[in-house]
């Protein structure tokens, strides 16, 4: 697996899904961890490209759990759920991105996907269909 | 003279010596026939200065009594001023105090002791090393840095025993010891009192003596915690000389060691 540093947010693999603004979005994080037992947080929310930022955070749609960390001399694979981010704030558009982070452990580490989320609105957008013509 | 007894050393005087110590001369007397019990038995002592004639010695005696069957003895020699010293045991059947003026009949002489004595050195003391729970340390100076780190906590302890060297006059000296860390200056400072044993220290005038303490002193770290380089001073108070301190660095540690947490994100998933 290749992991790409996109301004200090590791790029990782994730999925693609289309979600409407009156949905949420669930989270899988799939980690690896090594230490000491210990509390942690960690935090998703969607984000999108502005400008030269690649994860610009829309801050409505944040979402934190606490985790709870086994002691491990080795790295050991673990997975979390971060359920119910809301995307009410979402402009219904194609592109988002996401972006996880860890709290309460050593730095800041984040990690992240671009253009895995389109965000469709509730109201069916204006189709004209031309059925037939007429002439007179 | 006519010899009718033998006499073997069996413990003789040493080449050199310093004054003010004892040394003692043993053997054994017996007599060729039976002749009935041994007889007296005196070290004669003779001394003299190397720039005096013959003449000018001093002539002193030791006295002995022989166990009445084997014949053994022991003589005590005490040389009291410095100079070249010729000690002879010799027999005599005289029941006479200690002779200011000669022992006679001579029945028995041994060979001639010489013995050289000088003044004493100075007295010196100095930890040769330690051992921490099992682990020995050699102090070739007054300090070392064990590197054991030991872990620990405060509800262990540490097991000392200091091994040390001595030369000088018989006398009684105590041994304490303390654990602390190193400060941020390099220096020692204690977090426990002081843990102390008396030693006897015998008189070794001349080859140093070699001892360690004889039951181990247990150092509670119960006011040790949070020390990442533990450290001991051990201290030997003799009298008359100062102090003579070891200190002993990186001995424990009662706080565990720093442990990276390191957290890695592989892949996400949404729903």
């Amino acid at each position: 697996m290749t992991q790409e540093l996109v301004f200090l947010v590791t790029q990782v693999p994730c999925n693609a899904t289309t979600k409407k603004t009156d949905e949420h979005l669930n989270v899988t994080v799939n980690f690896t961890y090594q230490g000491p037992i210990a509390t942690a947080r960690l935090g998703a929310v969607v984000t999108q490209e502005v400008g030269t930022s690649e994860f610009d955070e829309i801050g409505l749609t944040r979402k934190e759990v606490s985790i709870n960390l086994p002691e491990s001399l080795t790295p050991r694979t673990l997975s979390a759920e971060i359920p119910s981010l809301p995307l009410s704030s979402c402009e219904p558009k194609p592109g988002y991105g996401l972006k996880v982070y860890a709290l309460d452990l050593d730095g800041k580490p984040e990690w992240g996907c671009k253009n895995v989320l389109t965000i469709e609105s509730l109201v069916p957008a204006p189709e004209l269909t031309v059925t037939s013509l007429f002439l007179s | 003279m006519v010899e009718i007894l033998e006499i073997v050393i069996t413990k003789s005087l040493p080449e050199e010596a310093v004054v003010d110590s004892t040394y003692i001369i043993e053997g054994t007397v017996k007599a060729f026939d039976a002749l009935g019990a041994p007889p007296w038995v005196y070290a004669q002592v003779r001394r003299k200065d190397w720039y005096k004639p013959e003449a000018a010695e001093e002539v002193s005696y030791e006295r002995g009594i022989p166990m009445p069957v084997s014949g053994e003895f022991s003589i005590g020699f005490k040389p009291e001023k410095e100079g070249e010293y010729r000690v002879t045991i010799i027999a005599t059947p005289a029941p006479l105090a200690l002779p200011v003026i000669g022992v006679f009949p001579t029945i028995a002489e041994s060979d001639i002791m010489k013995v050289s004595v000088g003044q004493k050195p100075p007295a010196v003391f100095r930890f040769s090393g330690v051992t921490i729970d099992g682990n020995a340390v050699p102090l070739t100076n007054h300090d070392a840095d064990s590197g054991l780190l030991l872990e620990k906590t405060t509800a262990d302890h540490l097991e000392l025993n200091a091994s040390f060297e001595w030369v000088g006059p018989r006398t009684e000296a105590t041994i304490s010891i303390k654990a602390g860390y190193k400060d941020f200056a390099g220096a020692f400072s204690p977090k426990t009192d002081a843990y102390t044993r008396s030693i006897e220290l015998p008189e070794s005038p001349v080859l140093p003596y070699t001892g360690s303490l004889e039951e181990p002193i247990i150092v509670p770290l119960t006011a040790c915690g949070g020390l990442t380089d533990g450290a001991i001073e051990i201290v030997a108070k003799i009298p008359d000389m100062g102090d003579y301190i070891s200190r002993i660095w990186n001995v424990y540690a009662t706080k565990p060691p720093v442990v990276e947490k390191i957290i890695a994100v592989e892949s996400l998933a949404v729903s």
